[in-house]
C-alpha cells in the first residue's frame, strides 16, 4: 500500500477513534501529539515517493468510475504542508488544553487533515466536491464549538451561507463540465472549458472563482478569516494554515491555466490588483490584521494563477503556517472587528396583530434578557459608528497631503468594511425577511386565505338568498302558479272554442 | 414476470392487522398493548417484500390478478414494478418507524386501539395506492388513504381547530381526488378496460388531444397531493394539527403518492405523451413552490409548521426532478422522495421530541436546547444540514440527480436556478437548528421521562440518513431501475 | 301474454292493508304482531315482484288489464326494478317500525298507510294507461300527505303536512289537466301513443311534467320537502326520500318519452334541471340546522344526480348513463333510507333532531352511528361503498359525450360533490366527536338494528360487487332509451 493511503486511511481512522474516545482527553491529547509527528515524519518520505501510484479507490457512484488518489509533484509538498500543520497544531493543542469540555479537538482535527489531503490528490471532481464540503463542515465544527459569544448562531449561519454560495459555484461549474465532457475526471474536464459556449464559460468559471474566493477568505468573503481569530492559536493553525484557504489555492492553481487559455488572464490579473491593494489598505487601517494578511497574500496567487510560479506560490503556505504558529498566542477576543457586530433582525417574521418589536434597542441593554440572543444589537452599531467617526475626525486632523490621503483611504475602507458590506449582507437578510413577511401576510393569508374565505362566503350568501325565498312565500307561490294555470286555460279555451 | 402471492400478502398484512387491533381493544392488565401489536404488523410487513426483493429487478414485474367485478371487467390486480419498489420501501420503513415512535408519543390518548388500527390501515391505503395495477383500485385505496388520515387528524389531532382543520383537508385533497376521478374515468372509458397494463398497450392508440387534456388533469390532481404553490393551503394546518406519528407518515410518506402518480399515470401508463406542454409550467412552479416554502418557513413561529413548510419546498424539488423529463431527473426525483422520507421523519421526530420535553411548540419561547437535550439537538442539526444537500448525508445524492436532470432538460437555464435554491433551504433549516440549539434556555424546561423511548427511531433516521449517504448504491441502484421504466418503450 | 303475473304484487299489499287494520281493531294492539304482518305483506309482494324478473322483450313484458285493447299495467325492467327497491325499502321500514312507532302510537292507522303507499308506487311504476297512472299518483300522495302530518299534536307536522297537500293537490290538478289535454288529440291514453300529433300532446305533457316535477320535488317546486321530512317520523322520510320522490321523478320521465318528446329535447330539459336540482340541493344544506332537513335537501341533490345521468344518456343516446342513473337511483334509496332510518334512531333513544345534538354520538348509540356513518359515506361517495361506484359509473358515461355540455356537466358534478361534502363530513366528524358526558350505550331495539344493519350491508355490497343488479339495470336502461326511440 502506497504511503499516501496509509496516510489518508490513519489520520481518518485516528480522528473517528479519538472523537469517541471522550472520556480520556488527557490520554487522548498525548496520543494525539504523538501520533501526529509520527504521520508528519511519514509524510516526508512522499518526497521521494515520486513514481508509483497509490492504489486507494472509492466507488461513490454506483455506475461510474471509481475516484483514485493521484500525487503530483507539487501536491507531495502540499500534502507534507497538511500534516506538518496538524502536528504543530496538535503540540499546541496538547499544550494549551487538557480540558475535557475539548476532547474532540484533535479528533476533529485529524479528521480535517484526511479530508484536506485527500481533497488534494483525488482526480474526481465530484469526490472533490464531496470533501470540500465535509472540509467547510470541518472548518465551521470548529467556529461553532469555539468558545461562546454573543450572536455567534447568526454569525454561523452567515458562514455557512458563504460556504454554501462558494460551493453552489463549484457544483454549476461541475454540472456543466460534466454535461460537457461525460466524465468526472478533473483534467478532462478542466481542458473543457475552452470548447464551452460563452455563456456557459462564464458560468463556469465565474462558479470557480467564486468558490475560490469563499474558501480563501477573499472580500468579501474574509469574514470567517475574522473569526477565527476569536480561537486559540492551534485551532487557527488548523483551520487557516489545514484547511480551506489551502484547498482554495490548489483549486486556483488547477482552475489557472484554463482561464488563461479561455483568455481570462486580464480578469485575474485585474481581481488580483484589487484585492492586494484593499488587503493593503485594510492593514493599515484595520484591527484585524492577521485577517487581511492573509488576504493579501491570496490576492497574490490570484496575480499569479496561471503562471507557472503558481507553484512557488503555493509553497509558501509553508510560510503561512509559521506566521500562524506565531502570531499572538492569545486569542483576542477584544480584537474582534466592529464589522462582526450584526443587527438586529426580528426573527420570525411578527404577525400583524402582534405590536412590530423595536428594531433598536440600547447598547448597554443586558445579554441576559435578551431571549433572542442571536441577534446582536444595532446599538452597538450605533456607538461604534460613533466611535470610528470620532475616530476618523481625529485622524483626520492629522497634517500633511500624504497624512490626508492615509487617513481618507482609511475612511473609505472603514465606511465600505463597516458599511457598505454589512449594508449588504443586512440588505440581502432583510429582502430575504421582506419576502418572508410578503409570503406570509400577503400571500398566504391575503390572497390565498381571502379566496378562501370568499368562496366559503359566497356559499353561505346563497344559501341564505336562497333560504329567504324560501320561507313564508307558499301563499304567494301559490298564487302565482294558479294564476298561471287559469291564464293557460282560459288562452285554451279562447283559442280552440272548447 | 412472475405471478406472486406475497402481494395480496403484503397489502393485506396491514389490513389484517387493523383490523385485529382494533378488535383488541383497550385491555389494561395485558402486557402486550395494541400500539405494541400494531408494530409488530407494521414489522410483519416487510417479510413479503422482502421475500420479493430478488424477483423485482430491471424491468422485471411481480404481478397478481384476482376478478372483482367481471361484469365491468374490474380486476383486483396488484402489481410491484421497479417504479413502486423504493416507494413501498419507503412507506413500510415510515410507518415502522411512525408506530415505533408512537408508542412513547401516543400512550396517553384514549382510545389507542382505534388510532393503532387507522394508522395501520393508512399504512395499508398507501401500500394499495402503490400497489394497485387497475384504475378503480387505485381509485379505492386514495381515497382509502384521505379518510384513514382524516379520522386521525381530526380524532386525535391537537388544537381546538382541529374539526375545521380536517373539513380543509379533506376538501382541498377531494378537489384533486376529483379531478383525477374524471380523467381516470376518461381514460377507462376510452380504453375499455380499468386494468393499467391494457391501457398502457392501447395507449398510443387513444385520440392525441383527449390524452393531452387527461394527463394535464391527472397532473393537477397529483399536484394538489403534492402540495405545489398554489394548492398548498391545506398542509401546513394538517401537519400541524396532527398527532406527531400521523404527521410522520402524512410528510415522509404519503406526499409522495403524489409523485408516484405522475410517474405511474401520465407518464408510465400514457408513456409521457401529452405531458411535454407541461413541463416549463410545471418547473416554473416547481422553483415558485420551493421559494415559496422557504420563505413561509422563515416566516412561520411554530416549530412543526416551520418544518410544514420545508416539505412544501421539498415537493418543488421533487416536481422540478418530475419535469426535466430525462433518466437522471426521474431517479433524482425518486430519490429525493426516499431521502426526503428519512430526512422529514427525522425533522419531525425530534421537533416532537422537543414538544414533548418541553411542552412548547413557539420558536421564540425555546432556545439552548443543547444543553438539556444534545443528543436530540444533534440530530436536528444533522437533519438541518441533510435536508440542505450536504455531504456525507443522503440529500446530496439525490439533488446531485436533480441538479443534473434540471441541466439535462429542454430549459438548462431553469437548472441554474435551482442550483441556487439549496442555499434558501440550508438558510431556514440551519437557522431553525441553531435557534433551537444556541442561545440562553427559557425557563421551566424539563425533559419528560419518556424521552429515551421515544428517541431510538429518531436516532436510527440519523443513522440511517448517515448510511444511505455514504453508501448510496443500492438506492441508486433501484432508482435508475425505476427511471429505466420511464424511458419510451421500457418497462409496463 | 297471459297478465295474471302482473297484479300478484299488489295482492299482498291490498290484503295487507285489510288484515293489518282488522287485526289492529279487533285483536291486539302490539306493535311487534302489527310490523311483522306489515312486512309479511311487503315480503310476498317482494317474492312475486321477483318471479317477474326476466322477461325478455321478444316475449313481450307481462302486461295486465283492458282499456280500449290496451293494457293498463305492464311490467317493464324499470318498473320492476324500482318495484324492487320500493318494496325491500318498505320491508326495511315495517320492520323497523316496530319499535319506532311506540313514538306515536296510532299503529292501526300506520301500517296501512304505509302499504297504500307502497302500493300506490307500485301502480305508478307499472301503469301504463294515463288515467290508471294518475290514479295510482293521488293514492301516493293522499297516503304520503298522511303519514307526513302523523304527529298530529305537533303542529309543525300538521303544517308540513297540509304544505304537501297543498302543492300536491295543486299538482295532481295540473296533471289531470295534462292527462285532459292528451285525451283531447283523440289518440286514447296509452302510453306509447303514436308520434307527431301536434300541440296538444306538447301542452299536456308540459302540465304533466309540471306537476310531476312538484310531486318529485325539483326545484323550484321543492318547498314542501325539507318540511315534510323535517317533520314526519323517520321511516316515513325514508320511504319519501328513498322511493317516493324517484318514482315521480322516473314517471315523468317515462311518460314524457311515452307522449312523443323527443328525447334529445326531454334530455337538454333534464340536464338542466338536474344542475338547479343538485345546487340548490347542496347549498341548501350546507346551511341546515335539523338532521332530517338536513337528509331531506342532500335527497333534492341527489335526485339531481340521477336525473343528470338520465339526462346526459337521453342527450347522446347513451344506455350507458342511464344506467349509471338507474344505479344511482337504487344506491341513493338505500343509503337514504339508511340515514334516515339511523337518525331516528338516535331521535328515539337520544331525542337528537338538531345537528349539534348528534355530537358524540358513535358512544352513545355506536350501532345506529355505525351505519349513519356508512350511509353518510356512502352519499358522499367513498369508495368503497355505493356512492362511488354510481358516481363513477356516471363520469365514465358522461365522459362519451362530446361537447362543450359534458363539461358543464362534469364541472357541475364536480362542483357538487365537493359541496356536498361540506356537510357530510362535519356530519360525520360530529358522529365520531368523542362524548364528553356519560357513556351511555344504549342498547337498541332488535326491530331497529335489524334493518338498519341489513340496509347498510346492502349499501356495503352494492359498492363492492355492484355485478347483482347490474343485469337489471342495463335492461330497464336498454328499455327506458328504446322506449324513447319507438
Amino acid at each position: 500500500m502506497h504511503v499516501l493511503d496509509f496516510l489518508v486511511i490513519g489520520s481518518v481512522a485516528c480522528g473517528v477513534a479519538m472523537l469517541f474516545m471522550g472520556r480520556r482527553p488527557k490520554m487522548v491529547a498525548d496520543a494525539a501529539r504523538i501520533v501526529s509527528i509520527g504521520l508528519a515524519l511519514l509524510s516526508l518520505s512522499l518526497l521521494w515517493h515520486a513514481g508509483d501510484q497509490p492504489a486507494l479507490t472509492w466507488h461513490y457512484l454506483p455506475d461510474g468510475e471509481p475516484a483514485r488518489l493521484i500525487l503530483s509533484s507539487l501536491g507531495r509538498y502540499l500534502v507534507i504542508c497538511a500534516f506538518l500543520a496538524l502536528a504543530v497544531g496538535q503540540m499546541g493543542l496538547a499544550a494549551s488544553h487538557h480540558n475535557a469540555s475539548r476532547f474532540w479537538q484533535p479528533g476533529l482535527a485529524y479528521l480535517l487533515c484526511g479530508l484536506v489531503v485527500v481533497a488534494l490528490t483525488v482526480d474526481q471532481f465530484l469526490a472533490r466536491y464531496i470533501v470540500l464540503d465535509l472540509a467547510a463542515l470541518g472548518t465551521l465544527a470548529f467556529l461553532a464549538l469555539g468558545r461562546s459569544r454573543s450572536g455567534k448562531g447568526f454569525r454561523l449561519l452567515s458562514r455557512l451561507m458563504q460556504f454554501r454560495l462558494g460551493d453552489s459555484g463549484l457544483m454549476l461549474m461541475i454540472l456543466l463540465l460534466y454535461r460537457a465532457s461525460g466524465t468526472f475526471h478533473i483534467d478532462t474536464m478542466l481542458d473543457q472549458i475552452v470548447t464551452l459556449p460563452s455563456v456557459e464559460r462564464v458560468l463556469v468559471v465565474g462558479g470557480g472563482l467564486l468558490a475560490v474566493w469563499v474558501k480563501m477568505g477573499l472580500p468579501p468573503f474574509q469574514g470567517w478569516l475574522a473569526d477565527s481569530e476569536a480561537l486559540s492559536w492551534p485551532e487557527r493553525l488548523l483551520i487557516i494554515g489545514l484547511g480551506l484557504p489551502l484547498l482554495g489555492g490548489y483549486l486556483l492553481y488547477r482552475l489557472g491555466p484554463p482561464l488563461v487559455a479561455a483568455n481570462g488572464r486580464a480578469v485575474l490579473v485585474v481581481l488580483g490588483v484589487l484585492v492586494l491593494g484593499w488587503s493593503l489598505l485594510q492593514l493599515l487601517w484595520n484591527k484585524s490584521k492577521l485577517t487581511w494578511l492573509l488576504a493579501g497574500h491570496s490576492a497574490i496567487g490570484l496575480l499569479l494563477a496561471g503562471t507557472p510560479w503558481m507553484q512557488f506560490f503555493l509553497l509558501t503556505f509553508f510560510l503561512r503556517l509559521v506566521v500562524l504558529a506565531f502570531w499572538s498566542r492569545q486569542p483576542r477576543l477584544a480584537a474582534i472587528p466592529r464589522v462582526n457586530r450584526g443587527r438586529r433582525f426580528p426573527l420570525p417574521i411578527p404577525l400583524p396583530s402582534a405590536p412590530p418589536e423595536p428594531i433598536m434597542e440600547p447598547a448597554n441593554a443586558s445579554r441576559a434578557s435578551v431571549t433572542d440572543p442571536l441577534v446582536a444589537n444595532p446599538g452597538g452599531r450605533s456607538a461604534a459608528g460613533v466611535d470610528a467617526s470620532a475616530e476618523r475626525d481625529r485622524e483626520y486632523s492629522d497634517g500633511g497631503l500624504i497624512g490626508t490621503l492615509l487617513s481618507a483611504a482609511r475612511y473609505v475602507a472603514a465606511y465600505v468594511e463597516q458599511g457598505a458590506i454589512q449594508d449588504i449582507e443586512g440588505g440581502l437578510v432583510k429582502a430575504l425577511l421582506s419576502a418572508s413577511r410578503c409570503a406570509a401576510n400577503w400571500v398566504e393569508q391575503g390572497v390565498l386565505g381571502k379566496a378562501e374565505h370568499l368562496l366559503v362566503d359566497l356559499v353561505h350568501r346563497v344559501g341564505r338568498w336562497l333560504q329567504a325565498g324560501h320561507t313564508g312565500r307558499l301563499r304567494l307561490y301559490l298564487l302565482w302558479a294558479s294564476a298561471g294555470v287559469v291564464v293557460l286555460l282560459i288562452a285554451t279555451v279562447a283559442v280552440h272554442g272548447w | 414476470m412472475g405471478i406472486s402471492w406475497l402481494l395480496p400478502g403484503l397489502l393485506g398484512l396491514p389490513w389484517v392487522g387493523a383490523a385485529v387491533v382494533a378488535l383488541w381493544g383497550e385491555r389494561p392488565r395485558l402486557r402486550l398493548r395494541a400500539d405494541h401489536l400494531a408494530c409488530a404488523f407494521a414489522a410483519v410487513s416487510w417479510l413479503p417484500l422482502l421475500l420479493m426483493l430478488g424477483q423485482v429487478k430491471g424491468s422485471d414485474t411481480t404481478l397478481f390478478r384476482a376478478p372483482w367485478i367481471p361484469t365491468v371487467g374490474i380486476n383486483l390486480a396488484l402489481r410491484l414494478d421497479a417504479l413502486s419498489l423504493p416507494l413501498v420501501v419507503n412507506v413500510l420503513a415510515v410507518s415502522l418507524l411512525a408506530l415505533w415512535y408512537g408508542l412513547g408519543y401516543l400512550r396517553d390518548k384514549p382510545r389507542l386501539h382505534v388510532c393503532n388500527a387507522l394508522l395501520l390501515a393508512f399504512m395499508g391505503s398507501m401500500l394499495g395506492t402503490l400497489l394497485a395495477d387497475d384504475a378503480l383500485l387505485f381509485l379505492v385505496f386514495w381515497e382509502g388513504m384521505l379518510v384513514a388520515s382524516s379520522l386521525l387528524i381530526g380524532g386525535w389531532g391537537e388544537g381546538e381547530n382541529r374539526g375545521r382543520i380536517t373539513l380543509k383537508y379533506f376538501l382541498y385533497t377531494q378537489i384533486g381526488s376529483l379531478l383525477l376521478l374524471v380523467a381516470l374515468a376518461r381514460l377507462v372509458g376510452l380504453a375499455g378496460s380499468s386494468d393499467l397494463s391494457v391501457i398502457a398497450a392501447k395507449a398510443s392508440e387513444l385520440p392525441r388531444e383527449e390524452v393531452r387534456w387527461i394527463a394535464a388533469l391527472m397532473v393537477i390532481g397529483f399536484c394538489v397531493k403534492l402540495a405545489v404553490f398554489p394548492v398548498h393551503a391545506w398542509l401546513p394546518d394538517a401537519h400541524s394539527v396532527a398527532p406527531m406519528p400521523v404527521t410522520v407518515m402524512l410528510a415522509a410518506a404519503m406526499l409522495s403518492m403524489g409523485a408516484y402518480g405522475i410517474l405511474r399515470f401520465p407518464l408510465v401508463v400514457l408513456h409521457g405523451q401529452g405531458f411535454e406542454a407541461l413541463q416549463l409550467p410545471l418547473m416554473i412552479l416547481a422553483l415558485v413552490s420551493q421559494v415559496y416554502g422557504a420563505l413561509m418557513a422563515l416566516a412561520s413561529h411554530d416549530i412543526k409548521r416551520i418544518v410544514a413548510y420545508s416539505s412544501v419546498s421539498q415537493m418543488g424539488y421533487v416536481v422540478f426532478a418530475l419535469a426535466s423529463l430525462n433518466p437522471q431527473g426521474m431517479g433524482g426525483a425518486v430519490f429525493h422522495v426516499l431521502s426526503h422520507g428519512i430526512l422529514k421523519a427525522l425533522l419531525f421526530m425530534g421537533v416532537g421530541l422537543v414538544m414533548h420535553a418541553t411542552g412548547r411548540r413557539q420558536l421564540e419561547e425555546l432556545g439552548g436546547l443543547y444543553r438539556t437535550m444534545p443528543g436530540v439537538m444533534a440530530g436536528l442539526s444533522i437533519g438541518a444540514i441533510a435536508i440542505a444537500g450536504l455531504p456525507p448525508f443522503c440529500g446530496f445524492h439525490s439533488e446531485w440527480l436533480i441538479f443534473t436532470g434540471g441541466i439535462a432538460s429542454r430549459y438548462p437555464v431553469l437548472g441554474y436556478i435551482e442550483v441556487l435554491i439549496p442555499l434558501l433551504t440550508a438558510g431556514y433549516a440551519v437557522w431553525f437548528a441553531i435557534r433551537l440549539a444556541l442561545g440562553t434556555s427559557p425557563k421551566g424546561i424539563l425533559p419528560h421521562p419518556d424521552l429515551p423511548a421515544m428517541s431510538w427511531p429518531f436516532y436510527v433516521l440519523v443513522i440511517l440518513a448517515l448510511v444511505v449517504g455514504i453508501f448510496p448504491a443500492p438506492v441508486y441502484a433501484w432508482v435508475m431501475d425505476a427511471a429505466a421504466l420511464l424511458l419510451p418503450g421500457g418497462g409496463l | 301474454m297471459s297478465g295474471l303475473g302482473v297484479w300478484t304484487p299488489f295482492v299482498p299489499l291490498a290484503l295487507g292493508v285489510l288484515a293489518v287494520y282488522l287485526v289492529a281493531r279487533v285483536f291486539t294492539r302490539c306493535n311487534g304482531v302489527l310490523a311483522s304482518l306489515t312486512a309479511l305483506a311487503y315480503a310476498l309482494s317482494l317474492l312475486s315482484v321477483l318471479q317477474l324478473v326476466g322477461r325478455t322483450p321478444a316475449e313481450g313484458y307481462p302486461s295486465w288489464g283492458q282499456v280500449g285493447g290496451e293494457a293498463i299495467l305492464r311490467a317493464d325492467p324499470a318498473a320492476l326494478l324500482l318495484a324492487l327497491v320500493s318494496l325491500v325499502l318498505g320491508l326495511a321500514v315495517a320492520l323497523y317500525s316496530g319499535r319506532y312507532l311506540a313514538l306515536d302510537r296510532r299503529y292501526e292507522n300506520y301500517y296501512p298507510l304505509l302499504l297504500l303507499l307502497s302500493s300506490g308506487v307500485l301502480g305508478m311504476l307499472m301503469a301504463v294507461e294515463l288515467f290508471t297512472l294518475y290514479l295510482f299518483t293521488v293514492l301516493t300522495s293522499a297516503a304520503a300527505y298522511v303519514l307526513v302530518a302523523f304527529r298530529r299534536r305537533t303542529e309543525t307536522a300538521v303544517e308540513a303536512g297540509f304544505k304537501y297537500a297543498i302543492m300536491g293537490g295543486m299538482a295532481a290538478i295540473l296533471i289531470l289537466a295534462g292527462i285532459g289535454y292528451i285525451y283531447r288529440a283523440g289518440n286514447g291514453l296509452t302510453l306509447p301513443l303514436p308520434r307527431g300529433q301536434g300541440a296538444w300532446p306538447t301542452v299536456g305533457m308540459g302540465l304533466l311534467l309540471a306537476g310531476y316535477a312538484v310531486k318529485g320535488a325539483l326545484v323550484p317546486a321543492h318547498a314542501w320537502l325539507p318540511d315534510a321530512h323535517g317533520r314526519a317520523p323517520s321511516s316515513v322520510s325514508a320511504m319519501l326520500s328513498g322511493i317516493v320522490i324517484e318514482a315521480n321523478v322516473y314517471v315523468m320521465v317515462k311518460v314524457a318519452l311515452g307522449v312523443g318528446w323527443p328525447a334529445r329535447q326531454l334530455g337538454w330539459l333534464l340536464i338542466g334541471m338536474a344542475l338547479l336540482n343538485m345546487t340548490v340541493g347542496n347549498v341548501m344544506a350546507l346551511m341546515q340546522d335539523y338532521g332530517k332537513r338536513l337528509l331531506g335537501y342532500s335527497s333534492i341533490a341527489q335526485v339531481g344526480y340521477i336525473l343528470l345521468a338520465w339526462g346526459v344518456g337521453l342527450v347522446y343516446g347513451l344506455p350507458e348513463a342511464i344506467a349509471a342513473g338507474l344505479l344511482l337511483l337504487v344506491a341513493h334509496a338505500a343509503m337514504k333510507g339508511l340515514a334516515f332510518l339511523s337518525k331516528g334512531v338516535c331521535h328515539f333513544y337520544c331525542d337528537a333532531t338538531r345537528v349539534e345534538e348528534l355530537d358524540g354520538m358513535a358512544h352513545r348509540l355506536p350501532i345506529a352511528a355505525g351505519t349513519f356513518i356508512v350511509a353518510l359515506a356512502g352519499l358522499a361517495g367513498i369508495p368503497p361503498l355505493a356512492g362511488f361506484v354510481a358516481k363513477w359509473q356516471i363520469l365514465v358515461a358522461a365522459l362519451q359525450g362530446a361537447g362543450w355540455i359534458t363539461w358543464l356537466v362534469i364541472g357541475g358534478l364536480l362542483l357538487n360533490s365537493l359541496l356536498s361534502l361540506g356537510y357530510y363530513v362535519p356530519l360525520m366528524g360530529r358522529i365520531l366527536k368523542p362524548h364528553d358526558g356519560a357513556h351511555e350505550g344504549m342498547r337498541v331495539s332488535y326491530w331497529m338494528v335489524v334493518p338498519t344493519l341489513g340496509l347498510s350491508a346492502l349499501v356495503v355490497l352494492l359498492g363492492v360487487s355492484p355485478h347483482m343488479l347490474w343485469n337489471l339495470v342495463q335492461e330497464a336502461a336498454q328499455f327506458l332509451l328504446l322506449w324513447g326511440q319507438g
